[in-house]
């Protein structure tokens, strides 16, 4: 469904990215670990568009996309759930759900009203909400309001930047069940950036490594978890 | 009572325009973060404009209201494509500088295509005036007012209940954010441009009338302009509206109970006032975020 071959990205001529590579199934959800500063952002910004790759090609159903504007990368189904959420703060629940809709949301069968209604069963918390301002909703229903934004675009594939970023971790798990529960459903295909391994390490099908821009480990979670330098990094073992 | 009754009116009429002034200004703050110091020769433009196609062209004054700020949209399309897309995201004091360049450049072009003199732009109503228990009214404040009500509230439906609004709001208030929602905001911003260049020529038409036009018209309209952004809070509309009907009331008021000499002084002191109380202003925009 996403191959990376080879991407070089990064800001102001200086690169971040050297030679990411990467493979993501249709309905797999895909974990990428890495500390502070290893280049998950810039790989995620570079994926939806909001940054330009220097080189190496990203393929989206076959197709490149390396050169696309963020607003087409959306149309084609990638959503991106942006690290810390970056909800509408002066914007109200349903219309921050509002200002999501694109053509995908009105052609899927049902419409908006389905996607509205598939989003309250999946966070009955924010149909209680609805209509309260972005800014006074507290980290966890941020993050699932940025969820639930990125769904009522009706993705094939989405996006999420460090989905447990102070969040408590019974609310991180919460989420996590969501975003199971959406793949059943759905069949949407997940590639997950996170600090977090342990987390991410139990609902991912397959985990790579990265570090300073580069890809060091792959493997699925048991063989990531098993390796002893993994575990030293990340598992604080 | 009939004098205060009088006074308020002529506030409201003066805060209309204030507010029409203010909210141009401030749309393209909130919209794409490019503050526009050239603002003011937009208003003066609107005013000569009128003028011109009303003078020297005699079109009835309908149409020059209409064919004015058609015109003033169109240059807020030229000169958001000409100069503000290359100055969004530069530092505010580019910005600032690069429109207080054009905003002399305007002006002197102004001096040269009409002249030093004041020109004048008769009512829609002519000069009578009509008496409503006991206040004298001139219809063009009531064609103001009037106005004001409609567009204001116009926008505030159009903002708060239709796709595009939300997502001009979306725009402001998380650019990032909504190109991930997929929404184009070279066009959001385009429009916001387009829409506060078509309120500058209608500010500038509307009071037209109850002044003289010169090439200082709409400076002096934009300071107290500026005065409503922040007594109403920087980049929120909502804030642009109020504050220039606050201004307009309060300045009547005192020019008439305290010296017409303090006029603008007041508008001055209502500002420390506010940023003494509420620095942020009175309707101060949501712009922290949450982690």
């Amino acid at each position: 469904m996403l191959t990376i071959d080879n991407l070089h990205a990064g800001y102001n001529e200086i690169a971040v990215l050297h030679g990411m590579s990467l493979k993501v199934e249709p309905g797999q959800i895909v974990a990428v670990l890495g500390a502070n500063g290893a280049g998950k952002t810039t790989l995620m910004n570079t994926l939806s568009g909001l940054l330009r790759a220097m080189s190496g090609e990203v393929l989206f159903e076959g197709q490149p996309i390396q050169n696309m504007l963020a607003e087409s990368i959306v149309a084609r189904g990638i959503s991106h759930v942006p690290q810390g959420r970056r909800v509408f703060p002066g914007l109200t629940v349903q219309e921050n759900l509002m200002v999501a809709r694109t053509a995908a949301t009105r052609k899927a069968p049902g419409g908006w009203d389905a996607a509205l209604a598939q989003v309250h069963e999946l966070f009955p918390r924010l149909k209680e909400r609805k209509d309260q301002l972005g800014w006074s909703l507290s980290g966890g229903e941020q993050q699932m309001l940025a969820v639930s934004r990125a769904l009522v675009a009706r993705p094939k594939l989405i996006l999420l930047d460090e989905p447990s970023l102070g969040l408590a971790p019974l609310i991180f798990e919460a989420l996590f069940s969501a975003i199971l529960e959406i793949r059943r459903r759905e069949g949407t295909t997940f590639l997950v950036v996170e600090q977090n391994a342990e987390q991410a390490l139990r609902v991912a099908d397959y985990v790579y490594v990265m570090e300073l821009g580069r890809i060091v480990a792959q493997g699925t979670p048991t063989e990531i978890s098993r390796d002893p330098a993994i575990e030293k990094a990340y598992l604080g073992a | 009572m009939d004098t205060f009754l009088q006074v308020a009116l002529s506030g409201v009429t003066m805060g209309c325009i204030y507010a029409f002034v203010a909210l141009g200004f401030t749309l393209t703050i909130a919209a794409a973060g490019v503050v526009n110091f050239a603002y003011s020769e937009w208003v003066t433009y609107g005013g000569f404009i009128g003028v011109t196609l009303v003078s020297v062209f005699g079109l009835p004054l309908w149409l020059a209201l209409l064919l004015t700020v058609l015109i003033c949209t169109a240059m807020g399309y030229l000169f958001q494509w000409i100069v503000f897309t290359p100055l969004e995201g530069k530092h505010f004091l580019t910005t600032v500088t690069a429109t207080i360049g054009i905003a002399v450049t305007m002006q002197a072009l102004a001096t040269l295509i009409w002249g030093p003199y004041a020109l004048t732009l008769p009512t829609f109503f002519g000069t009578g005036v009509i008496d409503i228990g006991g206040i004298s009214v001139f219809p063009h404040n009531m064609l103001i007012i009037a106005a004001a009500v409609i567009l204001i509230g116009g926008l505030q439906i159009w903002l708060t209940g239709t796709d595009m609004g939300l997502r001009l709001q979306a725009t402001a208030q998380d650019p990032t954010a909504a190109r991930l929602m997929g929404i184009r905001i070279r066009h959001m911003r385009t429009f916001a441009y387009c829409l506060s260049a078509a309120l500058a020529g209608l500010a500038g038409f509307l009071v037209a009338p109850l002044f003289v036009v010169t090439t200082t018209m709409g400076f002096g309209l934009m300071l107290k302009g500026l005065a409503a952004t922040i007594v109403g809070g920087w980049g929120s509309l909502k804030g642009a509206v109020f504050g220039g009907l606050i201004i307009g009331i309060v300045e009547a008021l005192g020019a008439s109970y305290v010296s017409s000499e303090y006029k603008d002084g007041i508008s001055f002191v209502i500002i420390i006032a506010v940023l003494l109380w509420r620095p942020r202003g009175l309707f101060p925009e949501r712009i922290a975020e949450k982690l």
